[in-house]
């Protein structure tokens, strides 16, 4: 009902008292329901104020401000954001020497994304491991990556059986190679044992971690049947002039130490529409990334096409990454 | 000669269809513009819709019926075109370019056609080239791609002359399932945008990857590893198994 015809209603019962008697019982000193209402919720605003503000008044000189607001927190504006990505590119460039963009990549509506890897054309030659080193920014000592190849031998998909840090002539007879990174699971076992909430999957699918908001417990690694995660053992080291200044807060921005980390499908990229650093890297061809929601997509095409399957299916985790064989 | 009067003919064939296909373009072009112009960019919701589907039932969905998703306008998809060959000679022009000259300024002079097996018997001019394509009951020669009344095309199965930039229509005639894939994005890998709508996506072609000459992708050797702890040398795979 508008508000028009509210007033109108109202004007004309009090010319009508005896229409009003069948609505509203003429009791005199009743409180109307209206006012009773607006009573009640005043009162509710307030004790909520209340229960608010208690552990303000709680708050002892022990806590810190960090600790504060980490119990007590507010979805970030876009203005809040401007401010951190502000401080993070200053701290690049304080620790780094590296002017660096961070920007703040939402999903695409109505996009999700799946990945899917032809092994029959993968070599094992390691050049997504490499491109992914590069894009992501990762410590240039322990030359981290979030892909890992196993050479395993033909007929199984046995972990135990396969070996990564193969060093010879590619490929070898009666082996294949099967890339393994981070499955994007549509049922994600790292996100819910999480404690914090630092990890979490967004609406095309990519779990991304919160590195200022990680305690670096690694419950998520232990809960990662893939061995998709790593954790930050120390502080990246990488020259300014290595560093990739094409930044996002939730991807590829210089972690800090004591946090855990992850492939995110290079989402700084393919949020905008790009494709993953793996794929532009792979001289085979192996790798096929795309749209799921696009009938006509390449990743459809190969779904509906090609014999896939999924690593460890029976876990019930549901990976976003297919392999097949042709 | 008589090679001479079919290109023509192909020649002005293919210019009609340029003509013809550049009206349907334009007709395209504007029906999208103006469908385009009403829509955003489709919205299936904020939810994630393959959210608990089993991969058979994503590979199963049907084709979205927003019209407005097929109008989106798509950047073009940039493919690599091969050059005809040119090949170098040590001489240099009044401007000290380098003089290159077209195979057929030599081949167009050879009487005989004798179909060429194996690269080792040729003693004057391509020494050291390997050829190895195709299986030994099989056996391909120079002339199963090469045109033998003009070196500067490629021919089919059937006689015709394809041009060295259009080479991927005569590998498809063997390589047919490579070619549909390659069609999907499945083969030969890409570079760009995943999401046309944004940006263009560059291909290669086929013989960006494979020598035309010893297709067989070749044999590397991996120079990146991540150093993790569990890889250190004493526990290395390789070690490991020599104990044994």
């Amino acid at each position: 009902m508008s508000q028009e015809q509210d007033t109108k209603n109202r004007d004309s019962n009090s010319e009508t008292p005896q229409k009003r008697a069948g609505m509203e019982l003429p009791i005199l000193g009743q409180v109307s329901r209206r006012t009773a209402i607006k009573g009640a919720a005043a009162v509710a605003g307030v004790a909520a104020l209340g229960v608010a503000a208690a552990p303000m008044l709680q708050k002892t000189a022990e806590l810190s401000a960090a600790e504060f607001m980490q119990r007590h927190f507010k979805e970030l504006t876009d203005e809040d954001k401007r401010i951190i990505f502000e401080r993070l590119e200053n701290e690049a460039q304080e620790k780094y020497d590296a002017e660096v963009q961070i920007g703040d990549h939402p999903p695409i509506r109505g996009v999700r994304f799946g990945y899917a890897i032809n092994l029959s054309l993968c070599n094992g030659n390691g050049k997504c491991m490499e491109a992914c080193h590069r894009e992501n920014n990762h410590d240039r000592a322990t030359q981290q990556s979030y892909i890992r190849i196993f050479e395993m031998p033909v007929g199984t998909t046995d972990f135990e059986q396969g070996n990564t840090s193969y060093d010879h002539e590619v490929p070898q007879k009666s082996h294949y190679y099967l890339p393994v990174q981070c499955f994007q699971c549509d049922n994600p076992p790292c996100v819910s044992v999480c404690p914090v909430e630092a990890t979490w999957q967004e609406s095309d699918g990519i779990v991304v971690v919160d590195y200022n908001w990680c305690i670096g417990c690694r419950y998520c690694m232990a809960a990662c049947p893939y061995h998709a995660r790593r954790f930050n053992w120390k502080e990246p080291e990488i020259p300014a002039d290595e560093v990739n200044p094409d930044q996002g807060y939730l991807s590829n921005r210089i972690r800090p130490q004591g946090v855990v980390e992850k492939c995110h499908f290079c989402l700084h990229r393919t949020r905008v529409g790009k494709l993953p650093a793996c794929l532009e890297a792979c001289p085979t061809g192996a790798r096929i990334f795309g749209d799921l929601m696009d009938p006509d997509s390449n990743i459809r095409w190969v779904l509906a096409n090609k014999r896939c399957f999924t690593i460890k299916e029976e876990l019930g985790t549901k990976p976003m990454m297919f392999y097949f064989f042709d | 000669m008589e090679f001479r009067k079919t290109h023509r003919r192909t020649k002005r064939l293919l210019g009609t269809q340029h003509r013809s296909h550049a009206i349907a373009a334009i007709c395209l072009l504007a029906a999208s513009v103006v469908m385009v112009a009403g829509c955003d960019r489709p919205s299936a919701g904020a939810e994630t819709p393959t959210r608990g589907m089993s991969l058979q039932q994503i590979s199963k969905l049907p084709p979205s019926a927003d019209d407005a998703d097929k109008a989106r306008l798509l950047h073009p998809i940039q493919y690599s075109t091969p050059q005809t060959p040119r090949v170098a000679t040590d001489q240099v022009d009044a401007l000290g370019h380098p003089i290159t000259i077209s195979c057929a300024s030599c081949h167009s002079n050879f009487s005989e056609r004798t179909p060429v097996v194996s690269a080792e018997k040729l003693q004057a001019f391509h020494v050291g080239l390997k050829f190895q394509h195709g299986s030994p009951n099989q056996q391909l020669t120079c002339l199963t791609c090469h045109h033998a009344d003009n070196y500067n095309y490629l021919r089919l199965a059937d006689g015709q002359p394809v041009e060295f930039r259009n080479s991927r229509s005569m590998c498809a005639q063997c390589h047919a399932a490579q070619d549909r894939d390659y069609e999907h994005g499945a083969h030969g890998g890409m570079n760009g945008y995943w999401d046309r709508v944004q940006g263009i996506q560059v291909r290669k072609t086929c013989i960006d990857c494979h020598d035309p000459h010893s297709p067989q992708f070749p044999h590397m050797l991996p120079n990146f590893k991540p150093l993790d702890r569990f890889l250190e040398p004493s526990l290395h795979h390789n070690q490991h198994e020599q104990k044994h």
